[in-house]
């Protein structure tokens, strides 16, 4: 074959190369802003004073007959740039109505408990599914895995039998307990124990280690990434809650900015989006604070939540 | 420092493989004794044993003549080098040589200085502030030494822990090791499937097959006298010569073993015993030497030979031995006979 002949092959598939990429970034740029216009309005729009927010967004809402405000299908002015940008929004979320900060802190003192002890316990779990042979280990990860499959709506009347049960109905503790002995961490973490060399455990033990130092120095930094990856996807999961705590907790002063945040947009629609940024807030920082460590986990553990 | 006593060893893993086959050892207080054998032969499992990641499912091990089965890893005071290193990745090379000092609580003070000081023996001294990931195969396989040598035990165990290394590195690592032995004068248990590491170390040669020990003796005593058909094959590169031949006066079929270095090409002195004429089919230079294989026509022999330019695939040679230069086997057996009077076929 021909110099040039080989030349304009190559000069080809590059050509082809460049295009192939270009259609790649079209496409990813495409879907990154489908994906990220709410989150860009949601924050844009937190810089509204309520009087453009009810200008571009009342029309959604209409007087209903008993005098409250219902939803009504008309078209709404979608705008992404304020017209003056001022924190008014913010001011009243955060310094004069003092509800939502409440709701904010209900949220924490929800989450992070499940968080801490779902983590602690699962790190311990599995631990014991990782190094541990039993009979009865593979048969448990088993039934562990299978309640990890179920959507949560099934387990929902179980747990508010249990809930009764243990009068912890309408009480925290109705969220907290069924929240800190979840399967999905264990089964995360479990895989990722499973990773952890034999002949490093080994070498621990050699020099001095015992069991509980073993899990504490060797294990747990090992699997930092699917720890880390693990608090995030469950801070997240438990950050947005709602139907646990309608069914479990329908009290409205113990209930999460989750649930408040539906009020707020049937109601005060003018603050609706300071709250929702204020409120996307931790799980952003959590996410960037960890985003290696979660991608790496998720690489790992080979499959996802639902 | 200690010795080891192995007793009737056996392990048996569930399923019913037989790894380690009712051994008896006798290790000497400061020896360095080398376990070698083709894979799965048992070797590592008895290591394993004797630093007690291995439960044995018979017979007795004493270190120290302290009375070991059953005792955790961490109360047998052994030190083990992995093959694979086992370096904890996430901690620095500084903490990964403390982490022992730290489990038995030695202060501060007394783990920097003997952290520093091994690394400067082993010349890691200026990779302390690294990560395992940031490391070479050759420095990490040094901090794995460190690691186990940091802190004085009774016994260092070594399971082919440079069978990862290329054969320069390989080659000054075993110095360094046994100077280490000598500096130490512990007692080191060493595993290899490397027969080079195995002559050049040991003290002793403990030769496995089938989870049973072969032979155990002296490396020079391995090489030139060895017990049975096993041994005699697995230690020499190129592997011994093999030849069918009987032993009068009821012919009884035996093989005869001959070093390819103690074959002659062309003898002519009347103490040669010949043993057949053949076509050079391969020839191997390896610099001041060869190898030579020579088709006998029943069977094919290697002989190691200065390099000549003479010597050419194709080219006919007799090819003879010395009387005492030849091994004779019972072909049943496989155990050396006292007899040296042989008939060749």
């Amino acid at each position: 074959m021909s110099a040039p002949t080989l030349a304009a092959r190559a000069a080809g598939k590059k050509r082809r190369a460049v295009i192939k990429i270009a259609l790649l970034t079209i496409w990813a740029a495409v879907f990154s802003v489908i994906f990220l216009l709410p989150t860009i309005l949601t924050i844009t729009n937190s810089f509204m004073s309520p009087g453009e927010i009810a200008s571009n967004y009342g029309a959604i809402f209409a007087k209903g007959e008993a005098g409250g405000k219902v939803f009504i299908s008309e078209r709404v002015n979608l705008k992404f740039i304020p017209d003056m940008v001022t924190l008014r929004q913010y001011i009243t979320v955060l310094f004069k109505s003092p509800e939502y900060l409440f709701k904010f802190w209900n949220s924490v003192i929800l989450v992070a408990p499940i968080v801490l002890f779902q983590v602690g316990i699962a790190a311990v779990a599995s631990y014991g599914f990782s190094r541990y042979r039993t009979k009865t280990r593979n048969l448990l990860f088993f039934a562990y895995i299978v309640l990890m499959l179920m959507p949560y709506q099934v387990t929902l009347v179980p747990n508010y039998l249990v809930s009764q049960f243990l009068k912890t109905l309408n009480t925290r503790w109705a969220i907290i307990l069924p929240g800190i002995f979840s399967p999905f961490a264990v089964f995360i973490l479990t895989k990722a124990m499973r990773r952890v060399p034999k002949s490093i455990i080994e070498a621990a033990r050699l020099d001095g280690a015992s069991e509980w130092r073993v899990f504490t120095r060797i294990c747990l930094p090992e699997c930092k990434s699917a720890i880390y990856s693990v608090i995030i996807l469950v801070f997240i999961d438990y950050w947005n809650m709602v139907e646990q705590v309608l069914i479990l907790m329908n009290v409205p002063e113990k209930q999460p900015l989750s649930v408040f945040l539906s009020k707020i947009n049937a109601g005060e629609i003018s603050l609706a989006f300071a709250v929702a940024t204020i409120y996307m807030i931790p799980a952003i920082l959590l996410f960037l604070h960890g985003e290696d460590y979660l991608v790496e986990g998720i690489t790992y553990s080979g499959r996802l939540k639902g | 420092m200690a010795g080891i006593i192995l007793k009737n060893l056996t392990k048996i893993y569930p399923g019913g493989n037989k790894a380690v086959d009712d051994i008896s050892l006798e290790i000497a207080n400061g020896e360095f004794v080398v376990f070698v054998g083709p894979s799965g032969c048992g070797k590592s499992t008895t290591l394993r044993m004797i630093a007690g990641l291995e439960e044995c499912t018979s017979g007795d091990i004493f270190i120290g003549g302290e009375h070991m089965n059953g005792v955790e890893p961490k109360d047998r005071d052994v030190a083990l080098v992995f093959q694979s290193y086992a370096l904890y990745r996430h901690m620095t090379v500084y903490d990964n040589l403390a982490f022992t000092l730290r489990m038995k609580k030695v202060n501060k003070k007394e783990i920097d200085s003997r952290v520093r000081q091994i690394a400067e023996m082993l010349e890691i001294d200026h990779l302390l502030s690294r990560k395992p990931s940031a490391l070479s195969g050759g420095e990490s396989q040094r901090v794995a030494l460190g690691r186990a040598l940091v802190r004085k035990r009774k016994v260092y165990l070594f399971d082919e822990p440079l069978s990862n290394l290329d054969a320069k590195l390989r080659s000054s690592m075993r110095a360094k090791l046994i100077r280490l032995h000598e500096e130490l004068g512990a007692t080191f248990v060493y595993v290899t499937h490397d027969q080079t590491e195995a002559m050049t170390m040991g003290d002793r040669i403990v030769v496995m097959n089938k989870g049973r020990i072969m032979q155990c003796d002296p490396p020079q005593k391995i090489y030139s006298h060895p017990e049975n058909m096993f041994t005699a094959g697995f230690i020499g590169t190129p592997q011994i010569n093999f030849i069918d031949g009987t032993i009068p006066p009821d012919d009884r079929p035996v093989k005869l073993a001959v070093r390819p270095e103690s074959l002659l090409l062309n003898c002519e002195s009347e103490d040669c015993i010949y043993l057949g004429s053949g076509k050079v089919e391969l020839v191997e230079l390896l610099g001041a030497n060869m190898n030579v294989h020579i088709d006998l026509g029943k069977t094919s022999v290697v002989l190691i030979t200065e390099a000549d330019p003479g010597i050419a695939r194709g080219e006919v040679f007799h090819v003879s031995v010395r009387p005492e230069d030849v091994l004779v086997f019972d072909s049943q057996t496989g155990l050396v006979m006292e007899a040296r009077s042989y008939a060749a076929v």
